[in-house]
């Protein structure tokens, strides 16, 4: 069981130890003449500050070797993360690598994806002979009224067509 | 001589040096003690003190005289204690505790007390206090400082700390609470 009287601050007289300014009582006081030169001190420190103020009026950001090894070092650590991450160019695919396949195979995956290998086999075909304008005239089937009946609508004159080729 | 003179005198480019110098050795040891309390090392408190003062002469002009002077040189020199506290926390990544632990060794460490037998003395009594107020917060530690040890009013307080009155009230009465119940229980 705690016996002791509770403390009270309030209850304290003024020659108390507990009332005494704390570091003096303690033997902690300031060394000898330390506040006749502080207020010189506190003088020349802002003389300096103020001579440290005038030598910087420059550039903001000085030219030094440490900033200079630091930045290339930055740099390089970029272009090499750029280069690792960058993603690879997709190349089309070659006849070379199709070679090690078979034509089951292929055929097999064509059908799976809706795609008739005969007709791919006819459309370079086609693609070639459009090229040239007789023929694609020939795969449009025309007949020769309806090309007269178009160059009537466009008012071009057929004789003139005739003497001009 | 009074702020006003003294001011006056600072804005007269013949004179501000010399009122500068009136200035530092007018509230020097209030300010220095004011520190002290709060970072217990003297080579810290010295560092403190002077950029307390490097500061007031800096921003001097623009102090237009709405509080006292020295309302406001204790302003700047309590947010140098604190800035100062807490970079020491951050610094290390401290937690409040080892703060503490490191000013509680200061504090013994500086002591030139020798523990006598039975009757404590007032160097004991007094270091036994230090101890106590060490675990109070920084702010309440601050509070109780200038209250308790300083004398000074409420209303001052609130001008330094920009705390009102009312919360001062409740945080000086709660720390003197927790400082009794260790001084009891110790």
């Amino acid at each position: 069981m705690n016996t002791k009287p509770p403390f009270r601050l309030d209850e304290l007289d003024a020659g108390h130890p507990l009332r005494q300014h704390p570091f003096e009582a303690t033997g902690q006081g300031v060394p000898d003449q330390y506040f006749d030169t502080l207020a010189s001190r506190v003088q020349a420190r802002i003389v300096e500050q103020r001579k440290h103020e005038e030598s910087h009026v420059g550039p903001l950001i000085s030219w030094s070797w440490g900033r200079t090894v630091a930045s290339l070092v930055g740099a390089g650590l970029v272009a090499t993360l750029v280069y690792v991450t960058w993603p690879q160019r997709q190349e089309t695919i070659g006849r070379e690598s199709l070679s090690g396949v078979s034509d089951a195979a292929i055929v097999a995956y064509l059908d799976e994806q809706g795609l008739n290998p005969d007709d791919l086999a006819t459309t370079p075909a086609a693609d070639a002979s459009i090229m040239d304008d007789s023929t694609t005239i020939q795969y449009l089937d025309l007949k020769p009224d309806a090309i007269r009946q178009y160059l009537d609508m466009q008012n071009i004159d057929l004789e003139q067509l005739k003497s001009d080729s | 001589m009074t702020d006003k003179e003294l001011l006056e005198k600072y804005r007269d480019p013949s004179s501000r040096n010399y009122a500068f110098n009136l200035m530092v050795k007018m509230y020097q040891q209030k300010i220095y003690w004011h520190i002290r309390k709060m970072v217990i090392d003297h080579d810290d408190t010295d560092d403190l003190v002077q950029d307390t003062f490097v500061k007031v002469w800096a921003s001097l002009e623009q102090f237009r005289g709405d509080s006292q002077l020295y309302t406001w040189i204790y302003r700047i020199a309590t947010n140098e204690c604190l800035n100062f506290l807490n970079k020491k926390r951050r610094r290390f990544f401290l937690p409040i505790g080892d703060v503490e632990g490191e000013l509680m060794e200061k504090l013994e460490t500086n002591a030139d007390y020798v523990t006598s037998g039975n009757d404590p003395s007032g160097e004991e009594i007094q270091l036994v206090l230090q101890k106590a107020l060490l675990k109070l917060p920084d702010k309440q530690r601050l509070v109780f400082n200038m209250k308790y040890f300083d004398d000074m009013k409420y209303e001052e307080i609130s001008q330094i700390t920009g705390t009102s009155v009312g919360a001062l009230k409740a945080s000086y009465h709660l720390a003197v609470k927790k400082i009794e119940d260790f001084l009891t229980n110790r």
